[in-house]
Formats: structure tokens, sequence, C-alpha cells
């Protein structure tokens, strides 16, 4: 039996006792639609860049709210923040609308020449849509009409 | 015992098998391509019953009773051979887990990582095959996932059907695949996959490919059509990846690759009207069978209907040294610049093939990034246990 390095295997038994991380905070879009009347939840993606949208709030309106107070999971944090940058007239992307008017305007207020729609989150899966599984049938259906020859699969060897 | 243990809790927190991962050091055996071994003709994922054998014959630590006599052990096959399969009928169980530690300044996080716990499968017909992997991801991949949850998803990576041509030289493939371009490397958080968005956790698209294994050049293109399991479809690239690999000589390959792609909205940035473009070469060079080097460099282009745009560059260089039979140690440099500022990584690992399909690999990384200039380099300490069963 071969055997592990002491500090390896306390680094490993460590390892699978400790939770995964955090991930964005869950309550905040809608905080944020209730706060500003908005008709939808904003995307995850307004203040938190990459894929998934999680972790530490990077965009420029994310980086604005931290700036301003924004504590995780803090409902109330959020809300002081985004009252500051009201007062404020914060503006991340320069395009002359503050960042709270885009928001209620359902325009990104990280993206400044074209006002951008808010963009609606990624969702996963092949519950949402049969798309992928028709595309599938489809291609299967032409591979089925190329003509079939049966001969033995020879592995090559070097 | 205590060491039993662990191995066997690991086991359990990733509630499945090895990963047969792609090797593209096994070219310090004479193998350039990578369709001897692997189900895949560009390689990764599924071994073949040939590429299992040789999982004995060359990479393991241990080799079989009857070795002298040529013979490959029974155990070589799935579940340790313990299920005899039908020929038209490959499978295989593929665990990929451990723990990883990531230290940013005086901020350490210690946490499990499941990469992969797949069942891989392939069933021949004549020259017409079906390949497909169904497994489960604790966190991430969300983008192979055939489920809609933040977390504890049933993931599918590839299922593609395939017919091949010309003694299968040739491969027409339509369905979820690997992404072809550049080196297939395990590491799959190398910056080279991830910039280039190509790696095979979960970078996988739709789409329609041509492959090509003849003795001294192998190639594949791929139309991507988007990926399917992504919504709505405004967020999924169109376009084409592809790369040709020419080896002059039995040790030595170079290749390029290049991939073109356009979204209406990038996943990412979330810019509209996004052109996505990644060029470049790699090379595999075994100067001496205990040594491989392997190198990737890639342009990286993207522009926005917007008006963003931005060209960077992302490098790999790895030197894989066999110091005895089935040990490793693995040494690497990486670059990435894209946007403002330039990361550099470097990392330095042991990987270890106890036996055929049993593989542990301790890895450390540095990286520098370049979106912190100011802050303290990430370092990861990563600790992984494969199973191919």
């Amino acid at each position: 039996m071969f055997k592990l390095h002491p500090v390896v295997s306390l680094a490993l038994a460590a390892g699978l006792l400790l939770p995964l991380s955090a991930n964005a905070t869950p309550n905040f879009p809608a905080a944020l639609q209730s706060e500003l009347l908005l008709s939808q939840e904003p995307s995850c993606a307004v203040c938190h860049q990459g894929e998934p949208t999680s972790g530490t709030a990077t965009t420029p309106l994310g980086s604005d709210l931290r700036a301003h107070g924004l504590m995780a999971y803090d409902e109330d944090s959020l809300l002081s923040a985004v009252q500051a940058l009201r007062t404020e007239k914060t503006d991340g992307d320069g395009d002359g609308v503050s960042d709270v008017d885009e928001l209620v305007a359902g325009t990104d207020p990280n993206l400044g020449a074209e006002a951008s729609p808010l963009l609606p989150e990624p969702t996963y899966g092949c519950n949402a849509s049969s798309e992928g599984l028709g595309l599938l049938a489809l291609v299967g259906a032409l591979l089925a009409l190329v003509p079939s020859r049966r001969r033995a699969r020879v592995p090559k060897q070097r | 015992m205590r060491q039993a243990l662990l191995l066997l809790s690991l086991l359990m927190v990733g509630l499945a098998p090895l990963g047969a991962e792609a090797y593209p050091s096994m070219i310090r055996h004479g193998y350039a391509s990578c369709a001897t071994c692997h189900v895949d003709p560009s390689g990764g994922g599924l071994l073949t019953t040939y590429g299992r054998a040789q999982s004995e014959v060359l990479l393991s630590a241990s080799r079989g009773k009857n070795a002298d006599e040529g013979e490959v052990s029974p155990s070589t096959g799935f579940l340790f051979g313990a299920v005899k399969l039908p020929e038209w009928l490959n499978l295989a169980m593929s665990f990929r887990g451990g723990a990883l530690v990531n230290k940013a300044g005086s901020t350490t996080a210690v946490r499990p990582v499941q990469m992969t716990s797949d069942l891989r499968a392939q069933v021949t017909h004549g020259s017409l095959q079906a390949v497909g992997t169904l497994g489960f991801a604790i966190r991430r991949a969300r983008a192979a996932a055939l489920t809609s949850g933040e977390t504890n998803n049933v993931v599918a990576r590839e299922y593609w059907l395939g017919y091949g041509f010309l003694e299968q030289s040739l491969q027409l493939r339509a369905g979820r695949m690997n992404l072809p371009f550049g080196l297939r490397n395990a590491e799959h958080t190398a910056w080279v996959r991830q910039a280039t968005r190509t790696d095979t956790n979960d970078n996988q698209q739709h789409g329609l490919s041509l492959a090509y294994n003849g003795s001294n050049l192998r190639g594949e293109l791929m139309a991507i059509a988007g990926n399917f399991q992504v919504h709505p479809d405004l967020y999924r690239e169109r376009g084409y990846s592809g790369f040709l690999e020419w080896a002059p000589g039995t040790n030595i390959t170079v290749g390029l690759s290049s991939l073109l792609t356009w979204a209406r909205y990038d996943m990412t940035s979330r810019e509209p009207g996004t052109l996505r473009q990644a060029h470049g070469v790699f090379g595999r060079w075994s100067p001496t069978t205990p040594l491989v080097l392997l190198a990737e460099l890639d342009v990286l282009a993207q522009r926005s209907r917007g008006g963003a745009s931005s060209l960077g560059y992302a490098g790999l260089l790895q030197a894989d040294v066999e110091l005895t039979r089935g040990l490793h140690v693995i040494g690497s440099g990486e670059v990435l610049q894209q946007g403002q500022g330039r990361g550099l990584g470097a990392g330095l690992g042991v990987a270890w093939f106890l036996r055929p399909q049993v593989g542990l690999r301790l890895d450390g990384n540095m990286r520098k990034f370049a979106s912190t200039p100011d802050g303290p380099p990430v370092f990861s300490a990563l600790a992984q246990l494969h199973l191919s069963l």
C-alpha cells in the first residue's frame, strides 16, 4: 500500500470537510426590484461578471455599490448604497444617464453608448427548450442517409 | 490503513469513477495521433480497448503479470474487468476530483473539487458509432448541464453520432463535441483553454465536424451551431473551430488552430454583436523519451457592435518529465494578455499513475492576474484522484 504524506492527507481531509464557496447574494435582485419598482428582477450580471455570475460584484455598478457600503447578504446596506447612488447621480458607464435611472428605464448601467437592454439571465439545461434534441434528431436523420457498410473496426497500431 | 480510508472517502465524495484524460505527452511513446487510444478522433475522453491496454503497457507504474509475454491484464477492462462487455459496447466510469486550496494575500480557501463523475458510452455498428456521457456536477459545468440548478446538476458533456470513412481515417460527426483547437490537455483551467473557451469541462458545442487522422497529419474542422444547453439563443455562439497538426517525425508535431464565432450577446461581457477569434500555433516534442515539451500560443481578438474591442494572447509552455515508470514531474508557465494588463502563471506538479486507470496528481500553481495588478498573486494547490473504471 502506498503512503501519503501527512500534510497531503490533512489537506485532502480538510478539503472534504469544508463547505463550498458562496454564490451571489440571492435576495438582492428582488430587493432592487422592490426598491426601484422595476417590472422584473434585474439580472445578476448588472453587478457580477463572469460565468456563472457570482462572487464579488465587479461590474462598474457593482463596484460603485460596494464603494458605497454594500455588504453581501445585507439588504439594508444595498438599499442605502442605492440611495447614495441616486443622490449622487452616479453614472458608471458615462453615458449621461445615471445608474439608477438606467435600472428604472431597463437599460444596462454598465454599457454606455448603446444603452443595451438589461439582458435576461442565461439559463441552462434541456428543460427550457427542445431545440437541442431537435437539432440532434435532424443530424441523426442526415447521418442515417449515409449508406451503411458493415466493416470491422480495427484499432490502428503504430 | 488510514490512507486507504482517505482514498475511499475521496471516492465516495465523488460518487463515481477515472476520467480517461487526454495526454498529449503520449508522443514520448510515438503516439502523435490521439485516435488510436481515444474514441474522440481528436483525443480526450472515452478510451478505446487499445487505449485501455496502453494505460498498463505504457503509463502505469505497475506492469501486468504477463507483460513479458506481451499480454494485457483483463483488469484493464470495464470495472477492472469485472464485467465483460459485448464488442459493440464500450463503457467507462470516470472520476476526477480531490481538494483545492486557494491562497490570495491573507485569504485562504480550502474546498473539495469534483471535476468529473461521468459514465461514458460508445455503441458501434459497422462504421457508425454513437457516443455519449452522462454525469453529475456538484458545482460549475453548468454549460453542460441537462438540469437547471445552480448546483448539483446532471451533465452531458458530449453526445454525438459519427460515421467513419476510408478505413476510419475520416470521421464525420454531429452532436455536442469538444471544440477542436490547440492542445487537448488535461489541465482544463489553463489560460489557453479558458481564454479560447475550448476546455473539455463544459465548453463543448453542438455542431458538425469532419476529422482526419493520417499517418503524419491529423486535423478536425467543426461548424459550430451553438450550445443548445444554454438559453436563450442570443447567447449562443456560431462559427467554426479547427486545427491541423503535422508530425514530421514520431517524436515531434507542429499544429495550427483557428476559431471564429459570433454571438448576438457575449455570454461573459454581455456586449452586443460579439465577434470572437482565436488563432494559434502549438507543438509537441519529445527530444528524449523521459522528456516531453508542449507549447501553445494563441492570438485572441474580440470586437462587439457596441464598439468594444480587445486584442491579446494566451500561451502555455509545459515540460513533462517521467522520472521513473509511472511517475511524472510537470512544470509549466503561462501568460495571458486580454484587454488591459498581462497575467503570468507558473506551476509544478507530480502525476503518479499507480496502476492502470488509477492516478494521483498534486499541483501547485501561482498566478498573477492582470485584473488585479496591485493585488497579491494567487496560489493554488490541487490534489486530484483519477479513476477510469
